[in-house]
């Protein structure tokens, strides 16, 4: 039922509401003849009323349920609901209006009507023709009444069989109809009728019998059955012994008076009734007439909601259309473009747009991923270039960097996006000299290139930049695009393998002629040193050991570059690093006094993959190296230590020597480990380079540091040894150890 | 005229006012319109129950005021028999309806009560013997016994009520919503 009422209320259920109000109507009709022609429709009077209340009771709710849902949309502030409350007002208002009109006007006459049925001459006159026939009867009756007196003296002094005779023969000279005498008791002592069929006669009523009793002679007019009247009269007699009798004559009223009495006394009953009845005939139409009013008004609540539905519902749909257009749907297609009319091709317009949109959305969505997944793209390419890459806009900001370029400058540049020079420069002071030696660039226009020495936080770099100003176009607005790339270590590889060249080549011109000239020494030593006499001998002597000692010296020397410059042959097995750096201190436990020797060993066992030999002798060149420079400079401890490192992305393992000598000074730290560089008298100037070569052939790099409190450090990093992996971590760090062995 | 005089009459008078209201209440609640059934019983005679029953029947004034304007009047008997049930509510086996219409013919100055169930009609000079016919119900046969079961237990039942449907149409409504119009009897029951 309520899901019927909800149906209804949304104006689906139009064939059910139409099917209410049809049926509402025919009862009304019903009702309405029922009011006027009582015979034949009295009956369903009370049906019809009970019906049309609950009918219109139904309609009530209907409108009801309309109206509240109505209002609370309203209060929702619901698109639509306004308007269909307002044009549902108006129509109601529109249709009550007309309609009350006419309900008042016809109360009016129906009351007017009605009261015009009745007339007073009307009145009086059928008043006067019942009184009529009532003379007419009563004059019939009293001459029915001497007729009986006259039976009942007749037959009063007879016996029982007597008296029946007698009223036989009175009837048949008299208009009786039936004779009968009755006895004490109601006894019957004889009768005589017409009718043969009748058996029992018809006794007198107990009131009659009582008032004849008294003494006082009766006669009544009474209907029979159906139609017609007949005349009973009783009269009271004695029998001569004193028995008291009564006699009881019918007499029928002649046809014609019958009938005529009978229609004015038909006339009379309806007129009084309906007099009677006025009121509540009022009373009937009255309701009648306002049950048909109420459900005009009902219908047209009910056509009000539904027409103000109907026509707001495109406009509301519209208006939600709108809001989902507004919300960025464009997918919504209204319902309804189908109507010819102007809402219909609003709708129709409505629905262009929005499909319209949606392909521009559309569109716009897919050119949006294109250029998205082309920036990925182009994210993932520079992500993954070994140059780092910056750009920067016309005011010098940072626009964009790659992982690159934050990692050969040693920098977190993506901290440092949208900043300018000065911000730069501010948050990492290090990059001060690098934006000095670019800035005159970024001022020009065109294409530049430029090698840049550059003292970073990991030493002295080379940097090769190549910068580009970016085309003032749409979406770039100009800037810079500058590319740079640490060829720091390739520059020390083409020196290196510039001295190699060197090494080898002086290995090759100096060594042939030196044991020509030690050996031409010798000889002449061997054969003048006798010739000559002792002072002369002497000089001879002291000459010849000279050369001999010098073509020696450079024999090892030219032996040094020999080792230098020759290409690795490694034999790698793996290592357990402190016990070999235990192992091979353990020669310098002697030590001349004066240096102190400390080890500062990892407490883990840390395994690397590395040639015996080779490390040996890196160790005991950097251990030389650092006695060396500690007794120069007054210097007392020499330590060394192992530990575990983490160094750009890779697990390391560090070999660090540090001593408290007079450190290196600053331009000897960014050659040191090139050959010939050294800060003592004596020396080949091979020993750090060596040592260099030896960690960059084992994979690893090495690093000269001075620390803030004096003397100098070198940290060398050398690949871990994974457990059970035959292969060495490679370290993010860039390493040439091949170019070098070619 | 003494103090004591004076309250004498004034107490007299109080209790005229008293005794006057006491008896237009007693008026209005002996007089009350109503139906009511006197005497009801049946009789078994030659296999047959013969109901006999009297019953009053005071029709309200407006009632009495339409049926002097020419509106007949007619008035149910109900008859019912009922079997009794230990647990659930009695059963009706038998049910009967007696309908009289009474009506006043003015030409002839008589009450008529026609009995609608055998279309037989009687006139009566005045409104109580009208009445008295129509509420005397003598040896009125209402059911034969071999209807009945064995060991079990019956009851009559009587009631006599107003048919408001068979008035007017446009008294009805007024009747069904009227006391002087809903005239019913309780229902008097007897053991069969």
């Amino acid at each position: 039922m309520a899901a019927l009422i909800r149906q209804m209320a949304r104006g689906q259920g139009r064939l059910p509401a139409l099917t209410l109000l049809g049926l509402l109507l025919i009862i009304l009709v019903l009702m309405g003849r029922a009011a006027t022609d009582l015979a034949r429709f009295g009956q369903m009077y009370s049906g019809l009323l009970l019906l049309s209340a609950v009918g219109l009771g139904a309609l009530a709710v209907l409108i009801l349920y309309n109206l509240a849902v109505l209002i609370r949309l309203y209060r929702r502030r619901v698109p639509g609901a306004r308007l269909t409350l307002r044009l549902a007002g108006v129509f109601a208002v529109l249709a009550i209006t007309p309609v009350a009109l006419v309900y008042g006007f016809s109360l009016h006459f129906l009351q007017r009507g009605i009261d015009s049925w009745f007339n007073v001459q009307v009145d009086r006159g059928l008043g006067d023709a019942l009184e009529l026939s009532r003379t007419a009867l009563d004059l019939r009756m009293r001459e029915v009444l001497k007729q009986t007196g006259r039976v009942a003296e007749a037959v009063a002094d007879s016996d029982d069989e007597q008296a029946a005779r007698r009223l036989d023969e009175w009837l048949d000279l008299g208009e009786g109809s039936e004779l009968t005498l009755f006895g004490l008791g109601g006894r019957i002592i004889a009768t005589a009728t017409t009718d043969p069929t009748l058996i029992v006669p018809d006794p007198p009523p107990e009131a009659v019998l009582l008032q004849v009793r008294q003494g006082r002679d009766y006669v009544g007019l009474e209907p029979i059955g159906g139609a017609g009247f007949h005349i009973r009269a009783v009269v009271r007699t004695a029998t001569p012994s004193g028995e008291e009798r009564l006699l009881q004559a019918l007499f029928p009223v002649t046809d014609r008076l019958s009938l005529l009495a009978d229609a004015v006394q038909g006339a009379f009953d309806s007129y009084k009734e309906l007099i009677f009845l006025r009121a509540p005939l009022k009373t009937m139409f009255t309701l009648t007439l306002s049950l048909v009013l109420l459900l005009a008004v009902l219908a047209a609540f009910w056509a009000a909601f539904h027409t103000a539905r109907q026509l707001v519902r495109p406009l509301r749909e519209l208006a939600e259309g709108t809001q989902a257009v507004a919300a960025g749907q464009f997918d919504q297609q209204l319902p309804g473009g189908g109507g010819g009319d102007e809402l219909g091709f609003l709708v129709q317009s409505f629905n262009e747009m929005t499909r319209n949109l949606a392909q521009a959305r559309d569109a716009a969505r897919r050119g949006q991923e294109l250029v998205e997944s082309q920036r990925a793209y182009l994210e993932t390419v520079l992500a993954r270039l070994s140059s780092g890459v910056l750009t920067l806009d016309q005011a010098g900001r940072l626009q964009t960097c790659n992982a690159a370029a934050s990692q050969i400058l040693g920098v977190d540049l993506r901290s440092l996006i949208g900043a300018d020079r000065q911000r730069i420069v501010a948050a990492q002071p290090v990059l001060q000299d690098l934006i000095e030696a670019v800035g005159p660039q970024l001022n020009a226009t065109g294409d530049w290139r430029q090698e840049i020495a550059w003292f970073g936080g990991a030493g002295r770099r080379i940097l090769l930049c190549r910068g580009s100003s970016l085309p003032d176009t749409v979406g770039l607005r100009g800037g810079h695009v500058i590319v740079f790339d640490d060829i720091t270590h390739l520059v020390r590889a083409e020196r290196d393998a510039a001295w190699g060249e060197v090494a080898r080549r002086l290995a090759h011109e100096i060594k042939n002629p030196l044991t020509p000239i030690q050996l031409a020494a010798e000889r002449i030593r061997h054969k003048y040193l006798k010739q000559f006499d002792d002072e002369q001998g002497r000089v001879l002597e002291r000459g010849t050991h000279t050369i001999i000692q010098q073509v020696q010296a450079m024999k090892e020397m030219v032996d040094a570059f020999n080792e230098y410059a020759r290409p690795p042959r490694l034999q790698l097995a793996p290592l357990e690093l402190n016990e070999f750096v235990t192992e091979v201190l353990y020669l310098y436990r002697d030590y001349p006094a004066g240096v102190e020797i400390k080890l500062e060993l990892a407490q883990e066992p840390l395994s690397i993959n590395a040639d015996k030999v080779r490390l040996r002798q890196l160790l005991h060149n950097l251990v030389k190296n650092a006695i060396e420079a500690i007794r120069d400079g007054h210097g007392s401890t020499l330590w060394i230590g192992t530990g575990r490192a983490h160094v750009v992305g890779a697990d390391c393992v560090e070999l660090s020597v540090r001593d408290d000598g007079p450190g290196f000074p600053d331009a000897i730290l960014a050659n040191a480990f090139e050959p010939y560089v050294t800060t003592k008298p004596k020396g080949t100037g091979l020993g750090l380079a060596i040592v260099k070569k030896i960690v960059e052939e084992h994979g690893g790099w090495i690093q000269l540091e001075s620390p803030p409190n004096g003397g100098a450090r070198i940290a060398i990093r050398l690949p871990l040894l994974r457990d059970g992996a035959g292969s060495p971590a490679v370290p993010a760090a860039p390493l040439h150890t091949e170019k070098e062995a070619g | 005229m003494s103090a004591d005089a004076r309250m004498t009459a004034q107490s007299a008078h109080a209790a005229r006012w008293l005794m006057l209201w006491l008896g237009l209440l007693w008026a209005i609640g002996g007089h009350a319109a109503g139906f009511e059934v006197l005497s009801a019983s049946t009789r078994l005679e030659g296999g047959v129950y013969r109901l006999n029953a009297r019953i009053e029947y005071r029709f309200s004034n407006a009632a009495l005021d339409a049926l002097q304007n020419g509106v007949p009047l007619t008035v149910d008997i109900e008859m019912e028999v009922r079997r009794r049930r230990s647990w659930l509510w009695d059963e009706t086996v038998y049910a009967l309806t007696q309908r009289f219409q009474l009506e006043y013919h003015t030409l002839s100055r008589q009450y008529l009560v026609g009995n609608l169930n055998s279309g037989e009609r009687r006139g009566f000079p005045t409104q109580t013997a009208a009445l008295g016919f129509m509420g005397r119900i003598q040896d009125f046969p209402l059911l034969d016994r071999s209807l009945l079961t064995e060991n079990e237990r019956y009851e009559g039942a009587l009631r006599v009520l107003l048919d408001i449907e068979s008035l007017p149409a446009p008294l009805r409504l007024l009747a069904y919503l009227s006391d002087d119009w809903r005239l019913a009897s309780e229902w008097r029951v007897w053991p069969l």
